[in-house]
């Protein structure tokens, strides 16, 4: 008995040491790889910083900020009026008069 | 038999035993073979405390270094969307042990290849002197510190520290503020929160939002430019609870290198300093005659001709030279109607309602008290103080003490004071005037802007609303007449306002644009609906269609116009 004791404990403590070593070694990578992601986040807020995104904006894209003429809440889309087939006639979006008329929408000008 | 009887005697080859000994014999296994059994038992009872018990103080318990997150010594500065402002990098500083170097020449040559801002003299001057330490740079770049070892030399090693690093630049700088080269708290947020950063490692979150901030520092940028002005400064601020979005001065500094900024670039306009508004105070006036009730919308004042005080007269910038009922007083900006106002109201009730709109003392702000201007204030307060109070000469407030009292004479009543941190937790208000009161400005404040000076700041679809402002600078004794601060301060959308914005222009000069005008109206207020049109999208403030009638009906009023002695009525 004394003898499986002792084996099984070894066994273990030798298992526990193997794992202590991975645990080091992970936490140390860990740590690495924080450190790593602490600077390229700062690197990522350094180059999405407003300036240079407002630079490269204007330089690679056709887009210009959003007028509020090119908005239009969802409640002034209309519905698009179900087909009446006879069967139930009241069965129609009301006339779009009941609601806030819908605002001009204009679109982006491509240069 | 003798023989099978006397083997076992021969085997054992001793003497017969003597009865005692075997006694002995058996007391000392005894004792031998319980103290080893006491021993496995104290091993066996050890293993079963040891592995099959739940955890007691004999368990050993192993604490590993913890992965934690990469932790710095002071802690991360964000904006209201989480945008990093402030960080601590691990930076190398190099330094030489000039008793090692054998040839500085060549070694100082080296350095300077790898270190191109260096100047080649100071290094070799440097590698010569008789020490055995000597800093070369500071604030090194990992990819720079693996070119210097790659020189191999043993004279030359790093120093591990930590530097502050700000993404946006300049955008923020003196919201977030700086640090010196020990990383302590120097300016803006950073030095009043010195200790809180250094102490809790988590982030904090100002209520700044970065894009805004930088939309309106491009706006007020090019009104420097185009107006050839000397300064510029700019707040956008939440109405409905004091929160500061944006906060802009110019001319400004950049926080990661501070040797190239002066105490002029570092100073704040828009908190530190205090200015006479001028007729932007006369949205106090209105609110202040309404809430006494003294003064109805459909009252007026005869503002046809100046009004003498001792050695002052007042004017109009632009005279009707008539009666003006107290819309047309905020759409003419007459400073002889305000006057009249202020004093009808009373000095004593003047300064009580200015007391608790913030406007006579210093703010409370997440800044350090150096950095926060004192409102100056008349002493004694006299009539004639009342009056000029009146159209907003004669006080100095901060651009952040009149953002915040707007805000709460349009939000419905109630003050804030202002704040830069995302999760303050004391947000009670207090009330400082009605809401009908409140209402009524809401109305007046869009006629000016639909009907009135402020004209160029009516951003389509938000439906602003604000009050212009032209004061003269003082200059010894009197005023300049040229040199002019031209303000605008807006809000929108004036049906249930969310955001005030506030934008004032140091001694712009007009233009061919502006037909050479340099007031409020024609440099300040465009540049606000500017601004507005591209934040309010980013601020989730829908467009309102103004041409809806329960819109219409909220910004309804009706002014009195009385010409030769008979009274108009219209209604914007």
């Amino acid at each position: 008995m004394a003898v499986v004791a002792g084996v099984g404990l070894f066994t273990l403590k030798h298992d526990v040491s193997e794992s202590e070593e991975l645990l080091a070694t992970l936490s140390l990578e860990t740590n690495t790889h924080n450190q790593e992601i602490h600077i390229l986040k700062a690197e990522w807020a350094y180059l999405n910083r407003p300036d240079r995104l407002d630079k490269l904006g204007r330089r690679f894209l056709v887009l210009e900020p959003t007028l509020a003429n090119q908005t239009i809440a969802i409640e002034d889309i209309p519905f698009r009026p179900r087909p009446n087939l006879g069967l139930n006639p009241g069965n129609t979006v009301p006339p779009a008069a009941d609601r806030d008329p819908p605002q001009k929408l204009t679109f982006l000008r491509v240069p | 038999m003798i023989g099978r009887q006397s083997s076992p005697s021969r085997r054992t080859r001793r003497r017969p035993p003597v009865p005692g000994e075997i006694e002995i014999a058996r007391v000392r296994l005894m004792v031998a073979g319980s103290l080893a059994i006491a021993g496995f038992l104290l091993v066996a009872t050890r293993l079963t405390i040891v592995t099959v018990l739940p955890t007691t103080e004999a368990t050993r318990t192993i604490h590993p270094t913890k992965p934690s997150t990469y932790n710095v010594s002071r802690a991360n500065i964000l904006d209201r969307n989480g945008k990093l402002l402030a960080t601590n990098l691990k930076t190398f500083s190099l330094y030489a042990n000039p008793n090692l170097i054998q040839n500085p020449k060549s070694t100082a040559e080296k350095i300077v290849a790898i270190l191109p801002d260096l100047a080649i003299e100071t290094v070799e001057r440097q590698l010569e002197e008789k020490r055995s330490f000597v800093w070369i740079k500071r604030g090194l770049t990992p990819e720079q510190k693996y070119e210097l070892n790659k020189l191999g030399n043993p004279a030359l090693d790093f120093k591990t520290e930590e530097k502050r690093f700000y993404p946006a630049g300049r955008v923020a700088g003196h919201v977030v503020g700086f640090t010196n080269i020990d990383n302590q708290g120097r300016g803006g947020f950073e030095r009043k929160f010195d200790r809180e950063l250094t102490t809790t490692s988590a982030s904090f979150s100002l209520s700044i939002d970065l894009r805004v901030q930088y939309i309106i520092s491009q706006a007020l940028r090019d009104a420097l430019k185009n107006f050839k002005a000397i300064g510029a400064t700019g707040i956008v601020m939440d109405a409905n609870n004091g929160q500061v979005i944006a906060m802009v001065s110019l001319p400004d500094f950049n926080p990661n290198h501070l040797s190239s900024t002066t105490d002029k670039t570092r100073f704040n306009q828009a908190t530190h300093g205090v200015y006479e508004m001028g007729s932007t105070f006369k949205i106090f006036t209105t609110a202040m005659a309404l809430e006494s009730r003294k003064i109805s919308i459909q009252d007026g004042y005869d503002a046809s001709r100046p009004i003498r005080v001792g050695r002052f007269v007042i004017r109009d910038y632009r005279a009707k030279n008539r009666w003006l009922s107290l819309p047309e007083i905020l759409i003419h900006s007459s400073n002889i109607g305000s006057a009249k106002m202020a004093l009808d109201v009373g000095r004593d009730k003047q300064r009580d309602f200015l007391k608790r709109l913030g406007l006579l003392e210093k703010p409370t702000l997440e800044l350090e008290e150096e950095e926060i201007g004192s409102p100056i204030t008349p002493d004694p307060w006299r009539d004639v103080n009342a009056m000029t109070i009146g159209y907003g000469h004669g006080i100095a407030v901060s651009p952040i003490q009149i953002t915040s009292a707007v805000a709460a004479v349009i939000n419905g009543g109630i003050f804030y004071q202002p704040t830069l941190l995302l999760n303050r937790s004391n947000l009670g208000g207090r009330r400082v005037v009605s809401e009908k009161t409140s209402d009524k400005i809401r109305r007046l404040l869009r006629v000016v802007v639909t009907n009135g000076s402020g004209r160029k700041a009516d951003a389509a679809n938000y439906l602003v609303g604000g009050k212009t402002g032209t004061a003269e600078k003082v200059e010894g004794q009197g005023y300049k007449r040229k040199a002019v601060r031209s303000s605008f301060v807006g809000a929108f959308p004036m049906n249930k306002p969310r955001y005030v914005v506030f934008a004032m222009i140091d001694e712009p000069i007009g233009n061919k644009d502006t037909l050479g005008y340099a007031t409020g109206g024609w440099v300040a207020a465009p540049l606000v609906g500017r601004v507005i049109s591209r934040i309010a999208p980013l601020l989730g403030v829908k467009p309102i269609n103004h041409e809806n009638p329960r819109v219409q009906n909220q910004m309804a009023i009706s002014i009195v116009t009385k010409k030769l002695g008979k009274k108009h009525f219209a209604s914007f």
